[in-house]
């Protein structure tokens, strides 16, 4: 490449970019726009949008749409709830993806791609048919919910009913997200140098404060990555508490798929739309300013 | 009593034994040499001392105590290692500071002893750096500060000075004995490189598959190797093997190939007939143009074949009448001279019978 004139190596990476960037443009950019545009406007008669200059000659622009996300606090409460569904699942999958990760950098080179093929295993059949056998292991009839409303029992305690709840949907969220966190978690793991374990614990480190002053500091961009990754989708979805969350596990992704599709309110999809992208980019950028680089070793 | 006593430790990885049978003691204030060439058991020797490795037979004490149920990081042995093995998300202070944290040192007292240690390692200015913003020496100082701040008993050093550049070496060398004087701990130093071996240490032990071949000061390692192996590996030396023609009082005489007869300093316990190793310092042979006659001296003549020129000196290889080559060693300092011999040149080789080392094998 060096040897090339600086007209031809830019030419280049204008041929090998432009194609996605183009795609991008058309395709991401222009749509948020378009969003970004009806959210200010009103909805037309039968769905869509309102004409934008009226008979009066007015222009069909206003903030109305954002007093009324605002005001109405039943917007903020789904809302509310599902940041505290995407922070559960994201909790719970670090706590579970960590230890998986770490046994996966740990064993054998030769049983690595094995296992991490296994964890990816679960993509190669559909998403919403993984889902949908959460419901026949959640279901009343399952012996998942047999057995444990059978000991509660025991205990006098009134059975439970664990499909269609909050519970149900973060088992969804948290089995759907997991492999988001144990690959991140894996690539940092794997790269961390044996030999700072070795030096800590012959400074004195036994085993916990090996892992808590030493691996876990240094996974933390691992950490982050893999949160934003669970984070962000699990705070959008509605597949999963369309199909285990019922009337109570509503989340914010259901709401904005009920005003475009059912309530044909494109303008307040829109507004819903925006503020889970902020709070999304804002969620992220967090996370990555908190993991910004400026302590990796050169070594 | 030694402070650190190694009893007849072995270690076996499958078929391969890495550490053969090896006692050695250690005293305290010494700083120690293991010596030998990469899968020699050097190392191998100095894990099992930190505790990362476990022997499969013998012993190792420290003061009198076996260290075998002691885990690594209740050892108050500490080690610098070969990568410095900073821990990059802490800055120097932090990485300073770890070793007492893992203590319970209280937080004033870790401040002291942090800025003491920087201190001792010339790097005042540095405690707020995160490793990677420090050349490979300033990492190498923060390594032994780190490893020194809690005083241990011993401290390990595994090739420390191996990622450097010669100069930088050569002044961390010097660094390193003034440190060792000044802490008094025990220094166990492991390396490859038998310069740095001579340069550091008190004693030297030079290992060979798992054997130590000999022990001793670091002169008479040189000066006095026990076998082939240790004169072999221990700087540059003229190898010849022979036969002892005949034992006087004070001398004996040697036939070697390519020579005739070589007369040496007599050695205890030898008989005419027996065969052995002449060992021969290049450094100890003259080169020269003129014919050599003195009593005293061994002389033959012979044509340069090869030359190393290494600024300071030259390294001639003299091929003799008889076909021997002797690698002889003459510094350049014929003034307005580049050097003294080229190829081709006629020239005679001398050593006194003093010069010449007899080896049994």
């Amino acid at each position: 490449m060096n040897s090339l004139p600086k007209r031809s190596r830019s030419l280049g990476r204008w041929l090998i970019s432009g194609p996605p960037l183009l795609y991008l443009l058309l395709f991401f950019v222009l749509p948020c726009l378009i969003m970004v545009l009806a959210s200010f406007r009103s909805p037309g008669d039968y769905g869509g949008l309102a004409p934008l200059i009226d008979e009066t000659g007015k222009p069909d622009l206003s903030l109305d749409n954002y007093t009324r996300f605002a005001t109405d606090f039943i917007y903020t409460k789904v809302f509310l709830k599902s940041l505290g569904y995407a922070l559960t699942t994201t909790v719970s999958c670090l706590v579970m993806a960590y230890p998986l990760a770490m046994l996966i950098a740990h064993s054998p080179k030769k049983y690595r791609d094995l296992l991490l093929l296994l964890v990816i295993l679960p993509f190669w059949s559909n998403f919403l048919i993984r889902v949908y056998a959460w419901m026949i292991i959640l279901g009343p009839q399952s012996a998942l919910s047999r057995g444990l409303n059978f000991l509660l029992g025991l205990f006098g305690i009134e059975p439970v009913t664990l499909l269609f709840s909050g519970f149900a949907v973060i088992v969804g969220l948290v089995y759907v997200h997991l492999p988001f966190m144990v690959l991140p978690l894996y690539a940092n793991l794997e790269k961390h140098d044996p030999a700072l374990l070795d030096a800590a614990q012959d400074l004195g480190a036994n085993a916990w404060q090996r892992f808590w002053r030493v691996t876990f500091p240094l996974s933390l961009p691992g950490v982050f990555a893999g949160a934003a990754l669970v984070f962000i989708p699990a705070l959008g979805i509605f597949a999963v508490s369309d199909i285990l969350g019922g009337t109570g596990g509503i989340m914010i992704g259901n709401v904005i798929k009920q005003q475009f599709l059912e309530t044909r309110d494109w303008p307040f999809g829109s507004v819903l739309s925006i503020v889970l992208t902020a709070a999304a980019l804002l969620v992220a950028g967090l996370a990555a300013w908190v993991a910004r680089p400026r302590r990796e070793s050169h070594a | 009593m030694a402070l650190l006593e190694i009893r007849n430790v072995s270690r076996r990885f499958g078929d391969f034994t890495a550490v053969d049978n090896v006692s050695l003691s250690i005293e305290a204030g010494e700083f120690f040499t293991l010596l030998g060439p990469s899968g020699c058991g050097k190392t191998t020797l100095l894990r099992m001392i930190a505790g990362f490795d476990l022997p499969d037979e013998g012993q190792i004490l420290l003061d009198g105590v076996d260290l075998v149920g002691t885990a690594p990081e209740r050892r108050p042995v500490h080690t610098v290692f070969q990568s410095y093995a900073l821990f990059p998300h802490m800055t120097v202070a932090g990485n300073i500071a770890f070793p007492l944290k893992m203590a319970n040192t209280p937080p004033a007292e870790i401040k002291a002893k942090v800025a003491a240690a920087l201190d001792d390692v010339r790097l005042g200015g540095f405690a707020t750096r995160y490793p990677h913003e420090l050349s490979g020496g300033q990492r190498q100082r923060v390594a032994i500060a780190r490893a020194l701040v809690t005083h241990p008993k011993v401290l390990l050093l595994d090739e420390p000075l191996s990622a450097l550049d010669a100069k930088l070496r050569e002044q961390m060398q010097i660094e390193l004995i003034n440190l060792q004087k000044e802490v008094g701990i025990t220094f166990i130093y492991v390396t490859h490189d038998q310069g740095e071996a001579l340069a550091l240490s008190h004693r030297i032990a030079v290992m060979n598959r798992g054997n130590v071949e000999q022990l001793d000061e670091p002169d008479r390692i040189y000066s006095f190797p026990r076998n082939r192996f240790v004169a072999d590996f221990i700087g540059t030396c003229n190898l010849y093997d022979g036969k002892i023609e005949s034992v006087n009082t004070e001398s004996m005489t040697l036939a070697l190939a390519g020579f005739g007869a070589v007369r040496i300093a007599k050695v205890e316990g030898v008989d005419a007939g027996g065969v052995g190793l002449l060992a021969l310092r290049p450094e100890k042979i003259r080169i020269s143009a003129a014919d050599v006659d003195a009593v005293g001296e061994n002389s033959f003549k012979g044509v340069v074949k090869e030359l190393l020129y290494l600024g300071d000196v030259t390294v001639y290889v003299v091929e003799t009448v008889g076909g021997a080559l002797v690698k002889t060693l003459l510094a350049n300092s014929g003034a307005g001279r580049i050097r003294f011999f080229e190829v081709g040149d006629a020239v005679s080789v001398a050593w006194h019978v003093d010069a010449g080392h007899f080896l049994h094998e």
